[in-house]
């Protein structure tokens, strides 16, 4: 359906061996073995099958890494390996500011993955179309702390002279894929949870029953995988019919069906998913710190609505 | 044929025979006039060859990917030619009896449902049999080469519209449950049955109590096998989810595109139109895979049960948007067919989570077959 030339044996033993290889670096960084298992050949033979496969592995097994920088330098036709700029958090607007009174000099605020410490050059697309290299150096990178420390973000600010020429970059098209890859990785952290839940609700004995034989509980999980198949069929379709609103979308329905997982699986799993004892705790924060990057559910809900409203049409948006 | 090639062609076919296929009445008619507008449509479309793609040609159709019926239901919905709900009801009756009539049953009369001749009805639900399918009571005793039914049908939609019935009855003890249920195709006109149409709530006589009275039912009316009834009624449900959930996706973009041309927009608005278009395009994005492998031949089950939740959340929460962002009194007061069209639209969408199974009963099969939670309470 999306022109994969990847079949689903082949796509099942991919998932396995990321899997594999992520299990042991949960809470950390997994870019060294992704790299190792190929993710850059992957990135460029099949972006989709690749973005898929590896955002969804980090999620579920919470693990950063730099491949997000990855999927934004190719969008905006550099190498992947480059560290990237992202967004300042909660919005989609290019990070960086040229203009003539400037002169050559690049205002950039906005944030940056963890890799981007010690990089020698970061690149910043900006609101006029263009990106540009700057040095590292010449911007301050403050460590976030935040709800979700093991992310590893950075607050990124500065005036910087660019490193070689400014050249058109599609940051829209960059925008798209983010949210695409950003969305698989809280699907993915959701499948996480949502397994998590389930096993303590077959094994918590209550009443002399398992607390799975109680509707209550069932139907919050039930909900809870409803969201997530809505999520993930948002996904696939942002991979058959590429565009803005599809990438929008899968980026909202992950959104919700985090906040559903969040809810529902804390819920379920009471006073231990409300502890660092239990692993929850680490999909919990790590889906609320991603929602907000690259435009939040409730942002995008409403530029979507707001999108409606303006050209007072509802598209059809995916066709059989 | 096509998806593509085929959505091009109906389009074209559909714009040269506008003015013929459109509805005599305003805004959405009364029951009976949408019955007329349902038949006449389906009359021309099935003239021009249209209905029949995407059904076996075993069965007097044309053939092709049940792709093409899907793209079928949501042009004509688009288009506001039909009640997406009436026109949907040949995808929940007309495969379970392709695919459990005989064949010469299902040739004689397959063609019958798609030309618009006939309704059919879904004989399933009793006064005591709603969510728990399997305590069905309604009896069908063998007698020579006939069955004689005795019992009542409840919630029985467009009974006193219909032709034929797919029926299920009990043919083994009561306590056989889903093992001792027998399904037949029945003859509405046939001596004993009697039929007793209710309103539902926005007004509609779209609901009936059927009655059978010593109903005599030729062996050769049976679907499927005896006591092999419970395997026909499960084959029909995901059914129920999936083709006509495609045209319903049409239905509430059309609505939601009439609900936006007349309101303003403001921070608030912006909010609630989005989260109904997410609702809604949630449910398409879902449905476009069930399309798919349904179109692929994968056996449709359980999982539907996740399209059913959704189609209830998007057309609940998008006139739970209507009501709120309409001009005061449009669903409380007004009278133009409109705004009447929005206060049926609005309460029918209350049934969302009842018909079909139930909210909770989606909830309870999602959670057993789908999680593997094992059994409840």
């Amino acid at each position: 359906m999306d022109g994969s030339l990847v079949d689903d044996a082949e796509r099942d033993l991919l998932i396995a061996t990321v899997a594999q290889g992520l299990a042991s670096r949960r809470g950390g960084d997994g870019y060294d073995v992704l790299v190792e298992l190929g993710w850059h050949d992957m990135l460029a033979a099949e972006p989709h099958t690749a973005t898929a496969v590896v955002f969804d592995a980090l999620g579920r097994a919470n693990v950063r890494s730099s491949c997000l920088a990855d999927v934004i330098a190719t969008a905006l036709g550099h190498e992947p390996g480059v560290a990237v700029m992202l967004p300042a958090y909660g919005t989609a607007v290019a990070p960086g500011v040229r203009g003539a009174a400037e002169g050559r000099q690049v205002i950039v605020a906005g944030l940056a993955l963890a890799s981007t410490v010690g990089a020698p050059t970061v690149l910043v697309a900006c609101t006029d179309g263009q990106a540009v290299l700057v040095r590292t150096t010449d911007l301050r990178l403050e460590a976030v702390s935040g709800i979700d420390p093991s992310l590893g973000l950075r607050v990124v600010s500065g005036r910087a002279e660019p490193v070689g020429e400014p050249a058109p970059a599609p940051w829209s098209a960059a925008v798209d894929i983010a949210r695409v890859a950003l969305g698989h990785e809280i699907t993915g952290a959701c499948r996480t949870m949502l397994d998590l839940a389930c096993d303590h609700a077959r094994g918590r004995m209550q009443f002399g029953r398992s607390i799975a034989s109680f509707q209550a509980v069932r139907h919050k999980l039930a909900e809870v995988l409803v969201a997530v198949e809505a999520a993930e069929a948002a996904l696939d379709a942002a991979h058959h019919t590429p565009s803005p609103v599809t990438a929008a979308l899968a980026k909202v329905l992950a959104g919700r069906a985090a906040s559903a997982a969040a809810v529902h699986c804390q819920q379920v799993l009471a006073g231990i998913g409300f502890t660092r004892e239990h692993e929850l705790h680490r999909f919990l924060l790590r889906t609320i710190a991603l929602d907000g990057l690259f435009g939040s559910a409730r942002s995008l809900t409403r530029e979507l609505g707001a999108g409606l409203l303006a050209d007072r049409t509802v598209p059809r948006v995916i066709d059989l | 044929m096509e998806v593509e090639t085929f959505r091009q062609h109906l389009e074209s076919w559909l714009d040269d025979h506008a003015a013929e296929l459109a509805p005599a009445f305003p805004g959405a008619g009364t029951l009976d006039q949408q019955m007329t507008q349902l038949a006449k449509v389906k009359r021309r479309l099935f003239d021009a060859g249209w209905m029949q793609w995407g059904w076996p040609e075993r069965a007097g159709g044309t053939g092709g990917s049940s792709l093409l019926r899907a793209v079928l239901g949501e042009a004509v919905t688009e288009r506001d030619l039909v009640q997406p709900g009436y026109f949907s009801m040949t995808e929940v009756l007309a495969p379970t009896v392709v695919d459990f009539a005989s064949p010469e049953l299902a040739a004689a009369f397959l063609p019958r449902i798609l030309s618009g001749d006939e309704m059919w009805c879904q004989g399933f639900s009793e006064p005591d049999t709603g969510s728990d399918l399997s305590s069905l009571s309604c009896r069908a005793t063998p007698d020579r080469d006939d069955w004689i039914v005795s019992g009542q049908k409840l919630w029985t939609s467009l009974a006193q519209h219909s032709r034929r019935c797919v029926l299920l009855t009990r043919t083994g003890t009561p306590e056989s449950r889903h093992r001792g249920i027998t399904a037949f195709f029945v003859d509405m006109d046939t001596p004993g049955i009697t039929v007793r149409p209710f309103s539902i709530i926005s007004g509609d006589d779209e609901f009936a109590e059927v009655y059978f009275d010593g109903v005599r039912i030729p062996a050769d009316r049976m679907l499927g096998t005896v006591d092999g009834g419970w395997n026909v009624a499960m084959s029909l449900l995901p059914y129920e989810r999936s083709s006509c959930f495609w045209h319903r996706t049409a239905y509430l973009r059309g609505r939601l595109t009439a609900l936006i041309e007349q309101v303003e927009p403001d921070p608030h608005t912006e909010t609630v139109v989005g989260e109904a278009f997410v609702a809604l395009y949630a449910l398409r994005a879902r449905s476009h895979r069930t399309q798919h492998r349904l179109a692929a031949g994968h056996e449709l089950g359980a999982e539907t049960s996740v399209d059913k939740v959704l189609v209830a959340a998007a057309e609940q929460r998008l006139f739970d948007a209507a009501r709120e962002l309409l001009p005061a009194g449009t669903i409380e007061l007004a009278a133009d067919p409109e705004a009447l069209r929005w206060r049926d639209s609005f309460l029918y969408s209350r049934a969302a989570t009842i018909y079909g199974g139930t909210a909770e009963i989606q909830r309870n099969i999602i959670a057993k077959r789908l999680l593997h939670l094992g059994d409840d309470v």
